[in-house]
């Protein structure tokens, strides 16, 4: 990526119609996007009809910190560091399903580093939770039978110890 | 990759399986049992074979040392990672069906090969506490009683569950000296055949191609003394040597062996590029 002084502005268009201009050069870590410019289709606002504005102003305000480029070595040890501080910040959210949403925006947008970074986040939040908790945390219906449960957990009745 | 999204409230900490997937292949093993009993779709997730493979590749993966654990005596089963302080795996093995000189023969992407001096042999995996005893192709190499006597090789295909003998062997084998497993393959010590004068035996490193099915020799380093006893082991996939023997006592344990935590083994492909699902143990 060169400098961004003279870089081309790209539109993006959230779900909820709000629109945001940012740099080429930034939001080309968007394999999903990189492939539309490619295919020239950029030339007008880029449609993201999964992505909410409150999902999409995140996920820009990543993109934008992870396009920083450090001047030199002495310079590059600070900004790494500095990164690390800032993911952990940013995966730190008020509501729990802003993390969902941005691991489906990073999904969809194919961002990868920003993919790793929530799904990581997701998995550190399931770590300490009982089966129960996550199905709550998941919304997710227990499809089970009580026997098919009972059976599935007695095949690695160990693991609940 | 693209997933609709469903518009209702409900669906905000909904994940679809791509992601799930992602999600789940970064939990260690024992909480991914636990989470087979969330819901069918988990269940099935976790127990499909390219979400194992996934994460057998994160075990494996040598930039991940925190996974790894080493393990010795198969009596006591003991283990410790770098991470932590000894873990015991006592009563986790199905001892009885072991006499008590059971011991651990060979590892191979973290399964333990266990067996015992009744030929008794099993796969063992240490992080889901599952016991292999059938479907899987498992190589082993048997000798005789006597230490410099002429050694046959058998691989024992576990599918079918007969020694099949390989034709011309050429080695003998050093009293019970163990295999090692580097990139997939098993590796030994031994000693050529030379059944015409006993009194010069070469040691050399002697591979189990498992695609052409046949045993090679290699190149062994140059510092290594023609006539010294020495056996291998394996640390992030190299072989190494392992300390010599003293007065015919081992100094440390020879036994030990590094495996890596991962799920179980039924989607192991072979790391030559074999399209058979067949596994191996060295």
């Amino acid at each position: 990526m060169s400098s961004s002084s003279s870089s081309k502005m790209i539109e993006l268009r959230s779900s909820d119609g709000e629109t945001f201009h940012v740099e080429e050069t930034v939001v080309l870590q968007s394999e999903t996007i990189k492939q539309m410019i490619d295919d020239d289709c950029a030339n007008a606002a880029i449609p993201l009809p999964n992505v909410t504005s409150m999902t999409l102003a995140k996920v820009i305000e990543y993109i934008k910190k992870h396009a920083e480029k450090p001047k030199d070595d002495d310079d590059k040890k600070v900004a790494e560091e500095d990164l690390k501080k800032f993911d952990a910040e940013f995966v730190k959210v008020d509501q729990e399903s802003m993390l969902f949403d941005l691991v489906r925006a990073a999904n969809y947008l194919n961002i990868k580093s920003l993919l790793d970074l929530t799904c990581q986040a997701v998995a550190d939040s399931i770590k300490d939770l009982s089966v129960e908790e996550v199905r709550k945390k998941f919304n997710i219906q227990n499809d089970f039978t009580p026997e098919e449960e009972a059976k599935v957990r007695k095949e690695n009745a160990w693991a609940f110890d | 990759m693209e997933k609709s999204l469903k518009k209702s409230s409900d669906s905000e900490r909904y994940l679809p399986s791509d992601i799930l997937f992602m999600v789940l292949v970064l939990l260690p093993t024992k909480l991914l049992l636990q989470m087979r009993s969330v819901c069918k779709l988990w269940r099935d997730i976790i127990s499909d074979c390219s979400f194992i493979k996934a994460h057998l590749d994160r075990a494996n993966d040598i930039h991940n040392n925190s996974l790894k654990r080493y393990m010795d005596n198969a009596v006591c089963m003991r283990s410790t990672g770098f991470e932590e302080s000894w873990t015991r795996y006592e009563l986790t093995i199905p001892m009885k069906q072991f006499s008590p000189s059971v011991e651990i023969l060979a590892s191979c992407n973290g399964l333990l090969l266990l067996g015992d001096d009744i030929e008794c042999y099993y796969l063992w995996n240490p992080s889901t506490r599952r016991l292999h005893g059938s479907k899987k192709y498992v190589m082993w190499r048997r000798c005789d009683d006597s230490v410099y006597d002429s050694t046959t090789a058998s691989i024992y295909n576990i599918k079918t569950e007969k020694w099949e003998m390989i034709e011309h062997f050429p080695y003998v084998v050093c009293g019970n000296a163990q295999g090692v497993t580097v990139n997939g393959a098993p590796h030994w010590v031994m000693y050529r055949d030379h059944s015409a004068n006993d009194q010069v035996i070469y040691p050399v490193i002697v591979c189990f191609d498992l695609v052409e099915d046949r045993f090679k020799e290699i190149l062994k380093p140059d510092w290594l003394d023609q006539f010294s006893e020495f056996e291998y082991g394996v640390f992030e996939e190299k072989l190494f040597r392992l300390p010599g023997w003293c007065g015919g006592r081992p100094l440390g344990y020879s036994g030990a062996m590094a495996f890596n935590e991962a799920l179980y083994v039924e989607s192991l492909v072979s790391p030559f590029g074999g399209d058979d699902n067949s596994d191996m143990i060295g």
